[in-house]
C-alpha cells in the first residue's frame, strides 16, 4: 500500500508520469482524482480497497487532453487492466502513452465480484480448470426456452433507459450509439423493447467485454445485466479459444480486417 | 392473394447476392414450389449483416431468420461467410439464452445453382416454425 504511494508520488516528481489518475478517499468522498504535480498531497488519500469506478473511460479522456506526450499513469485493478488492454486493441490509446501500476483487490470486494482476472484466467483456461463459474448462470442454461424468457422477460420490464449500463462499461466506446438510434431501437419507449435494447449491446461488446461486471452494479433496477455478459464471454473463451483482455498481441476472431488478411494469405 | 390473406412473414431470409439470392432466383425460375411465409432481403455479402438486423426482425414479429451465403472459400469477397459464421455463432448464444426457441435463427450455406436446396431449406424452417406454434399453444 505505501510501497504504491511512494512509486506514485516519485512517478510524479521525477517527471516520468504528467499525472496519475487514482481513487482517493477525502473524508466520506471516494472519487478518482488526477494527481499532478500541484495536488501532490492526494497521493497519501489514495484509497485502494473500496470502489470501482470507470476510471479506464477517464483514462481515455486524460490521454486525449494532455498538453504534452508526458506519459499518464494509472493505478488499475486486474479487471480494469484487461479492459485497458481492449481500449489499446480497439486504438482508443497507445498502451506506450500509459504507466500501469498494478494493484489487488481486497478478498471481499474479489469475492462479492466473483472475481476471475485474479487468478489468471488464462491459465484456468489452458489447465482446463473451471473458470467463471455462476449457478444462476448455469440453471438458467439448463433450463428450458420458456423458463428463461419469463426469466428475462421479468427482469427487463423494470428496465428504466437509463443508459447506465451503457455509460459505465468500460469497452463501449462508439461516438455514436446504436441504442440511441431510432433505425434499431424504438424511441420513446417505456421500457424499452425487450430484447433488442439490451442484446444489441450484449453482441456489440462480444469479443471485448472483459466481464468486470460494472453494468450490473451501475443498474438502477437491479437487472442481473451480468448474466448475459458472463454468458457471452464464456462461449466466446470456448468457441474462438480467445480471451478478450489477456494478452496484447493476439487478434479478436471478430475483427473483421485481421481476419480478412489471414484468409488472404 | 386476396388482401384478407395478407399476413407478415414469419420468415426473414437474408440472402447473399452472389449465390443464395441467385440461388433463390433458380427455385423460381424452376418452379420449384415452397412455402411462401417468407421474405427474401438481398444483401451484398453476409458478412455485411449486422447482429442488429437480426435482432430487429426478431423484435418486429418474424419467427425465424435465415442468413444465406456462398459456401466457405466461395465468397466474392473471400472470408464475408466466415466473418457471419462467427457473428451467428455469438449472436445464436444470445439469443438461445434470452430464451428464443432453438430452431430461430438458421445459417445456411447456398451456391446459385443450388434451387432446389434453398426450397428445401425454407420448407425446413417453415416446418420448425409451425413446431414452435404448435408448442406454445
Amino acid at each position: 500500500m505505501d510501497e504504491i504511494r511512494e512509486k506514485i508520488a516519485s512517478l510524479i516528481k521525477d517527471g516520468k508520469a504528467g499525472s496519475v489518475l487514482a481513487i482517493v478517499k477525502n473524508g466520506i468522498n471516494v472519487i478518482p482524482v488526477q494527481i499532478t504535480s500541484q495536488n501532490l498531497d492526494e497521493v497519501s488519500n489514495i484509497c485502494l480497497d473500496e470502489r470501482r469506478y470507470p476510471i479506464e473511460k477517464m483514462l481515455a479522456s486524460l490521454v486525449d487532453a494532455r498538453d504534452d506526450s508526458s506519459p499518464v499513469g494509472i493505478v488499475l485493478r486486474p479487471c480494469e487492466k484487461a479492459a485497458v488492454i481492449e481500449l489499446h486493441k480497439l486504438q482508443r490509446f497507445n498502451i506506450a502513452d500509459l504507466i500501469l501500476i498494478d494493484i489487488d483487490c481486497s478478498r471481499e470486494l474479489r469475492d462479492k465480484c466473483a472475481c476471475d482476472w485474479k487468478d489468471d484466467i488464462a491459465v484456468k483456461v489452458q489447465e482446463g480448470k473451471e473458470f467463471l463459474k455462476d449457478e444462476t448462470l448455469d440453471t438458467l442454461e439448463s433450463g428450458t426456452s420458456k423458463e428463461r424468457w419469463e426469466f428475462w422477460s421479468k427482469h427487463f420490464a423494470r428496465c428504466i433507459k437509463c443508459y447506465g449500463c451503457r455509460n459505465v462499461c468500460p469497452v463501449c466506446i462508439c461516438k455514436a450509439c446504436c441504442l440511441e438510434e431510432a433505425d434499431v431501437v424504438e424511441k420513446g419507449e417505456l421500457p424499452p423493447e425487450f430484447p433488442i435494447f439490451h442484446l444489441a449491446r450484449a453482441v456489440d461488446v462480444a469479443g471485448r467485454c472483459i466481464d468486470c461486471g460494472k453494468c450490473e452494479e451501475a443498474c438502477p433496477v437491479d437487472i442481473p445485466l451480468r448474466l448475459i455478459h458472463k454468458k457471452v464471454f464464456r462461449d466466446f473463451i470456448r468457441d474462438f479459444k480467445y480471451i478478450p483482455g489477456a494478452s496484447i498481441d493476439e487478434k479478436c476472431p471478430l475483427d473483421f480486417i485481421e481476419s480478412i488478411k489471414e484468409e488472404g494469405d | 392473394m386476396k388482401s384478407e390473406d395478407k399476413k407478415t412473414p414469419s420468415i426473414i431470409a437474408f440472402t447473399c447476392n452472389w449465390c443464395s439470392y441467385a440461388g433463390a432466383d433458380l427455385a423460381g425460375v424452376s418452379r420449384i414450389q415452397y412455402p411462401a411465409d417468407v421474405l427474401l432481403i438481398r444483401v451484398m455479402c453476409t458478412g455485411s449483416i449486422s447482429p442488429h438486423y437480426i435482432l430487429k426482425a426478431f423484435q418486429k414479429g418474424a419467427k425465424a431468420v435465415l442468413v444465406a451465403g456462398c459456401h466457405p472459400g466461395e465468397c466474392h469477397y473471400n472470408a464475408g461467410n466466415l466473418m457471419a459464421e462467427k457473428r451467428m455463432k455469438v449472436l445464436k448464444g444470445v439469443l438461445g439464452f434470452i430464451g428464443l426457441p432453438d430452431g430461430a435463427l438458421h445459417l445456411e450455406w447456398i451456391s446459385a445453382s443450388e434451387g432446389i436446396k434453398f426450397a428445401e431449406v425454407i420448407q425446413k424452417i417453415s416446418d420448425k416454425v409451425k413446431e414452435i406454434d404448435a408448442e406454445k399453444v
